[in-house]
């Protein structure tokens, strides 16, 4: 690790310390635990900088704890991604510091029927995300190819009608524009990732319509229509 | 066992993707229809539906690209299905009639299988998944 980029807490956590017969306490191997996840987030933004490789599911909260639309679970929690760049390509790793969403909210003619078509044709069976996002893009002179959902991300990042907007949080996904497409990474129980178009309301499309996933336990990556 | 009428067989050959057809059928269950769908940018599917006496359904459904992940049900339930490998077999219970779903078996590259339930027992759906047969056209 660059030592230049290490956290104000890692002196406290260097090997040596003394915790004073405190490894039994259960508050205290707790706050352990966060610092040390807190401190591969930090590492997993360093895999963007020297290209080395560190994978880790997610440690806290639970992703699957509560339903928030029928038949679907809740992808709404936080929980730690898999930082792991399964799926190759350009994804975003560590902490997400955030955007602007002022700078992307409003919306784009392009932008607005996209989200009106996904959002009227959302009526699959589930498991086809991309073939359906496929079809609404193809609708709007948009070609994607490829077989699994997280193989979409290359491809819109290549395409002139999108631009990628990086750093994004979690939570900021419900509040992306009508037509924004959010791509999410394979990963350990993922194996072909996920696709929706966000219908600027909160909820997105693919072949089903539910509220924005904001917690998938991958990495994503965010496409902005342009005008 | 092949509950495939010779018509249906032959649609689904005519896609261009592995035939699979139940090696198993709860009783009561007949061949109801097949969807076949094939398109030069998507690519083909089939979807094979047999309908119980109570109207619940069992597909097989085959695509060769398209798929995303097969989203967590409120119960998962792990099946081998012989030589097409390893799937779960997901829960929706909230849906009425009862949905299931297994997660994707690879056909090969890029080609998929699954088997979707409406208003059937999990222990149906799981046998029927287990006993695929992939037949060689």
């Amino acid at each position: 690790m660059n030592a230049s980029f290490m956290p104000s807490f890692m002196p406290g956590m260097m090997p040596g310390m003394n915790f004073g017969g405190q490894m039994g306490n259960p508050f205290i191997m707790m706050q352990m635990m966060q610092m040390l996840m807190m401190m591969m987030m930090m590492m997993g933004q360093q895999q963007g900088q020297c290209g080395c490789q560190m994978g880790f599911q997610q440690g806290a909260g639970n992703q699957f704890g509560n339903m928030m639309f029928p038949s679907m679970p809740n992808y709404g929690g936080g929980g730690m991604p898999y930082m792991g760049n399964g799926g190759g390509g350009n994804w975003q790793t560590g902490p997400m510091t955030g955007v602007n969403m002022n700078d992307i909210r409003g919306g784009t003619q392009f932008g607005n029927s996209l989200a009106q078509y996904a959002g009227s044709h959302a009526n699959g069976p589930g498991g086809y995300c991309y073939r359906w996002v496929k079809q609404a893009l193809r609708s709007h002179g948009v070609n994607l190819q490829g077989g699994s959902a997280y193989q979409a991300a290359d491809q819109l990042a290549q395409n002139g009608r999108f631009h990628e907007v990086r750093g994004m949080r979690p939570d900021q996904l419900r509040q992306l524009p009508p037509g924004a497409v959010v791509v999410w990474n394979r990963g350990p129980g993922h194996q072909h990732g996920h696709i929706s178009i966000a219908l600027g309301n909160g909820m997105e499309a693919s072949d089903k319509l539910r509220r924005q996933i904001t917690g998938y336990g991958t990495q994503f990556r965010v496409f902005v229509p342009n005008g | 066992m092949n509950a495939l009428p010779e018509e249906a067989l032959r649609q689904v050959v005519a896609t261009g993707l592995p035939p699979v057809v139940p090696g198993y059928l709860p009783e009561g269950f007949a061949f109801s229809r097949v969807h076949v769908e094939r398109d030069p940018d998507f690519g083909s599917r089939y979807q094979i539906d047999f309908l119980g006496p109570d109207q619940q359904r069992l597909s097989i459904e085959a695509t060769d690209g398209g798929v995303g992940d097969v989203f967590p049900g409120d119960e998962s339930f792990p099946v081998e299905a012989g030589p097409l490998g390893a799937a779960q077999v997901e829960l929706y219970q909230d849906a009425e009639p009862v949905e299931l779903r297994s997660t994707w078996l690879e056909l090969g590259e890029a080609t998929f299988a699954g088997v979707s339930g409406e208003g059937v027992e999990p222990d149906e759906v799981c046998r029927f998944t287990r006993e695929l047969v992939r037949l060689t056209p």
